[in-house]
């Protein structure tokens, strides 16, 4: 099979003073490319520690983590930055945008960062997936002139940008209200096709539970259906 | 990597754009530490120029040649006290010295110098009038001595009158004081001045030995000198300027008085406190009763200072402008002068006006004035008294170091140094003889005084014309050349020869350019040794290390300040990058997420730093420039003598240097970036998981 992620035995643990802290306990996964996967889970399951270590923003403890064919599990400091730059976009709970700068430049962020395209290609790229979101005349706004929705929204255009294989989010209606959140999920909904990516998202909201392409759910660190296969 | 580069500073500008708030306050810090330290660093180059050039310019000059067998270094800044106690020897070939001083390309100027102690005596104004009273009645035919007469009569009539009227006595011994009333009672008699007329050695004798000593003692002046080419010293230096009276010309014996030390020592008791006085109250406005009280009580005291140089031909006239002035200021002279004297805070202006307008005219401002002959005396290096008559032609100062203690010289013509230090010379041993020969004196070695005053008395026969006014005194000058004064002219060939004779102790010389004086030392050494000359050569540094000891002091206190400024700006840098880098951990922690690599955060913080700093430096080297400009144009007035001399005047103009300028704001740039060096480094090491937790 054609996986995007591959999840062999993963555990992870972390010290908490002289405690040592199990987040997963062997879990195991694998994804398809341009599947819509949900992850359900209680606070503390180990849906963020999941996605911290799908992203590379994190290394396991022990076990495998493949993305786009590639181990990550035992990639070095700048490894794991390269990776992320070329093959990760992220959504965030509170969207993390630069409050500082405009929607456009929050977007333009990823595409100076991985370098390569000229100022004129990167507008374009930008404007174009501005307006996929909806925010074409918004493109000069900063996010305190935006709503909550159009935050995230800002929040979706940057992480797929530059078109990586992979799109984590995390709780990314979190802070919405149940309307907003529904144009929102269907906008991250829309991704893997327009975008040919692959989404995994972290959820503990059940209806959204229902629209993803598969569903797992996370208990005390590992899948409640260990070894869940996508 | 031009693209990585130009991404950078696109990222970091539109940060620093983006985050205003924090950069105008980052900014600011940076703009006044450019600014200030602009400032700074021209102050101090500035005065460090100033005070160079007004030393270089003065007598000191840029480099200094001396004997190579002096058992001290030379010191161009001696006091009256330390003046005899180096020995910085003499040149012993002179003439070897200035061949290769005139060879060498570099040299603008040179002159001959000597340094040595000398008293200057001067005497009370009564001693000086019973002295003219004894060259009138030495005279054939005598002199009307009806003026003279009347003056010391006057004056002995003012001291009796202290001692009667109860203002004090004379002496602290009552029998002591008894008798000076008894001699001052005879002084004013008629009977006194008859017997004068049938015997003048008797009578002046007792005037010389009973009268004049409550009078005042005779004052010492004490100032080193400095014997010195005039024509050379002039010509090559760039500080020296004649305040009153005239140069000495070529060839003839005179002193210049330093005006400073003139001002301070020999301006008139009286005349000096008022002006003290007033200068104390412009700047207070009004003294304390207290002291207010004391001030008045010295000046009263000093009354009897302005009734003994009173002439007694306008003593009358004067005591009724005095009660025309005030009609409460009523009674006998010494009554007035006292309640005229007793000023307070409201009737000061009015008084002192007054005394300048009714009184001053009438005294001696100074007890040493220019055309008066004075008495320089030492103790030569042989360890003998010397005493030399020299006609004082006028005052001068080096403008820039005249305030300085160390720079109180008075000027003689090199003829009469030669005689004050002690070694004469062949010159001038001939030129002794010659004037024993002339006037008939024994060959005893060494001048009396007596002798001097048989001597010169004759030399300088128009003495009285001097006191006359100008046109006495440019009579002297000008008989002072004149063919018929013999005497004169001998004196005048024997000076000039001085220059050229065994007895120079240092050559001070001129350089064209002012910084090349290690390469010239180096120069002039080595030229000197093959020219088989036995000199050392010291630089101004060395020969005035007392002023750039001072000038090193100042600029490492100015220094600090500099550094204290620097170091402010880095602590406030610093807790303006800890505080908006502790802000932006959420962005960075994003960016991190986004695949910045750590490098590249900190690459983007330290060019965020870079360009915020250079700019504020820019927009602060502005505002420096421009700060510096009305400095400049005002000046920073000296606090102190010593400022004044360090200014190299009463006021420093600052003036930019490109020096200054790039490096303050290098200094800003780099103090900024080590500012930010380690917050930077820190916040690049946010966890890209930061962005996961972050809650915005």
């Amino acid at each position: 099979m054609d996986y995007i992620v591959e999840l062999r035995n993963v555990r992870k643990e972390y010290r908490l003073g002289n405690q040592t802290v199990e987040a997963l306990r062997g879990a195991s996964l694998n994804v398809k490319a341009g599947q819509f996967l949900a992850i359900a889970g209680q606070s503390g399951s180990g849906k963020s520690t999941l996605l911290n270590l799908v992203g590379g923003m994190d290394r396991p403890t022990s076990g495998e983590i493949r993305v786009d064919g590639a181990d990550i599990s035992n990639l070095d400091r700048a490894g794991q930055d390269a990776y992320r730059l070329r093959k990760v976009g992220f959504v965030f709970q509170s969207f993390n945008l630069l409050h500082v700068f405009t929607a456009f430049q929050n977007v333009e962020m990823p595409l100076l960062l991985a370098g390569g395209m000229t100022a004129g290609e990167r507008a374009k790229v930008v404007h174009q997936i501005l307006a996929d979101v909806g925010l074409g005349e918004k493109a000069n706004r900063k996010p305190s002139e935006l709503s909550g929705g159009e935050q995230q929204r800002v929040a979706i255009a940057r992480a797929v940008v530059k078109r990586p294989p992979l799109v984590l989010a995390d709780e990314p209606t979190a802070n919405l209200d149940s309307r907003t959140s529904t144009v929102v999920v269907d906008l991250i909904r829309s991704l893997p096709k327009k975008y040919n990516t692959t989404i995994i998202f972290s959820t503990h909201h059940e209806p959204l539970m229902q629209i993803a392409d598969v569903a797992v759910r996370m208990r005390d660190g590992n899948f409640v259906d260990s070894g869940a296969a996508a | 990597m031009l693209s990585r580069v130009r991404l950078l500073v696109g990222l970091a500008w539109r940060s620093v754009l983006a985050h205003r708030g924090k950069s105008l306050t980052l900014s600011l810090s940076f703009m006044l530490n450019t600014a200030l330290l602009i400032v700074i660093g021209s102050v101090v180059r500035s005065s460090s120029q100033a005070l160079e050039h007004s030393l270089t310019e003065s007598f000191v000059g840029h480099l200094q040649v001396y004997s190579n067998g002096a058992r001290d270094t030379l010191d161009m800044l001696v006091t009256a006290w330390t003046a005899e106690q180096r020995d910085s020897g003499n040149l012993k070939d002179y003439e070897a010295v200035a061949k290769v001083l005139e060879q060498a390309p570099e040299v603008r100027g040179f002159a001959p110098i000597g340094i040595w102690n000398a008293n200057i005596r001067i005497n009370s104004p009564l001693q000086e009038k019973v002295q003219a009273l004894r060259r009138l009645y030495e005279r054939e035919p005598r002199g009307d001595a009806a003026a003279v007469i009347a003056d010391i009569r006057q004056a002995a009539g003012v001291m009796l009158n202290h001692v009667k009227a109860g203002y004090g006595s004379l002496a602290r011994d009552a029998a002591e004081n008894a008798g000076a009333v008894q001699a001052l009672e005879r002084a004013v008699s008629d009977t006194f001045w008859t017997e004068l007329e049938q015997d003048p050695a008797k009578g002046i004798e007792f005037l010389d030995t009973k009268i004049v000593r409550w009078a005042g003692d005779t004052r010492i002046l004490r100032s080193p000198v400095l014997g010195v080419d005039f024509e050379a010293l002039q010509k090559a230096s760039g500080r020296f300027e004649l305040v009153s009276g005239k140069l000495i010309p070529p060839g003839v014996r005179g002193i210049l008085l330093e005006h400073d030390r003139r001002e301070a020592q020999a301006r008139h008791p009286v005349l000096l406190a008022l002006d003290d006085l007033a200068e104390l109250l412009a700047s207070r406005g009004r003294l304390s009763d207290a002291d207010m009280s004391q001030r008045r009580a010295r000046l009263v005291e000093m009354y009897d200072l302005i009734g003994l140089q009173l002439p007694a031909d306008k003593v009358a006239a004067l005591r009724e402008r005095i009660r025309a002035f005030d009609p409460t200021l009523d009674g006998e002279l010494g009554a007035q002068l006292r309640g005229l004297l007793a000023v307070d805070n409201d009737n000061f202006a009015k008084r002192r006006a007054f005394i300048y307008e009714a009184i001053a005219p009438l005294l001696r401002k100074y007890s040493v004035d220019v055309g008066d002959i004075v008495s320089v005396n030492s103790r030569g290096r042989d360890g003998a008294p010397k005493s030399v008559r020299a006609t004082v032609f006028g005052t001068y100062r080096f403008r820039g170091v005249q305030m300085a203690k160390h720079v109180s010289y008075n000027l003689v013509d090199f003829a009469t140094f030669r005689e004050i230090y002690g070694e004469p010379t062949a010159e001038t041993l001939a030129e002794m003889a010659g004037m024993r020969e002339r006037y008939g004196i024994g060959a005893a070695e060494g001048m009396s005084k007596s002798d001097e005053a048989a001597l010169f008395g004759g030399a300088f026969v128009v003495e009285e014309e001097l006191h006359a006014g100008a046109g006495g005194f440019t009579a002297l000058v000008d008989s002072a050349l004149d063919e018929g004064k013999s005497f004169r002219k001998d004196a005048a060939k024997k000076a000039g020869a001085a220059t050229t004779g065994d007895l120079v102790p240092a050559v001070v010389v001129w350089l064209a350019d002012e910084h090349g004086v290690e390469a010239a030392r180096a120069r002039l050494s080595a030229a000197l040794q093959s020219a088989g000359v036995s000199a050392r050569v010291s630089t101004w540094r060395e020969a005035a290390s007392r002023f750039a000891t001072q000038l090193s002091f100042l600029q490492v206190q100015i220094g600090m300040g500099g550094i204290a400024v620097f170091l402010v700006t880095l602590i406030v840098a610093n807790l303006g990058v800890v505080i908006a880098t502790a802000g932006r951990e959420g962005e960075i922690g994003t960016l991190r997420a986004q695949g910045a690599s750590r490098g590249f955060v900190l690459r983007l913080l330290m060019c965020e730093s870079l360009i915020l700093s250079f700019l504020s430096a820019l927009v602060g080297a502005a505002a420096g420039v421009a700060l510096l400009a009305w400095v400049g144009r005002y000046g920073i007035p000296a606090q102190s003598p010593a400022m004044e001399v360090i200014f190299g005047g009463p006021r420093l103009f600052p003036v930019l240097g490109v020096a200054e300028l790039i490096g303050a704001i290098s200094a800003t740039v780099v103090g900024s970036l080590i500012a930010t060096a380690l917050p930077a480094f820190e916040a690049a090491s946010t966890e890209p998981q930061v962005a996961m937790r972050q809650r915005w």
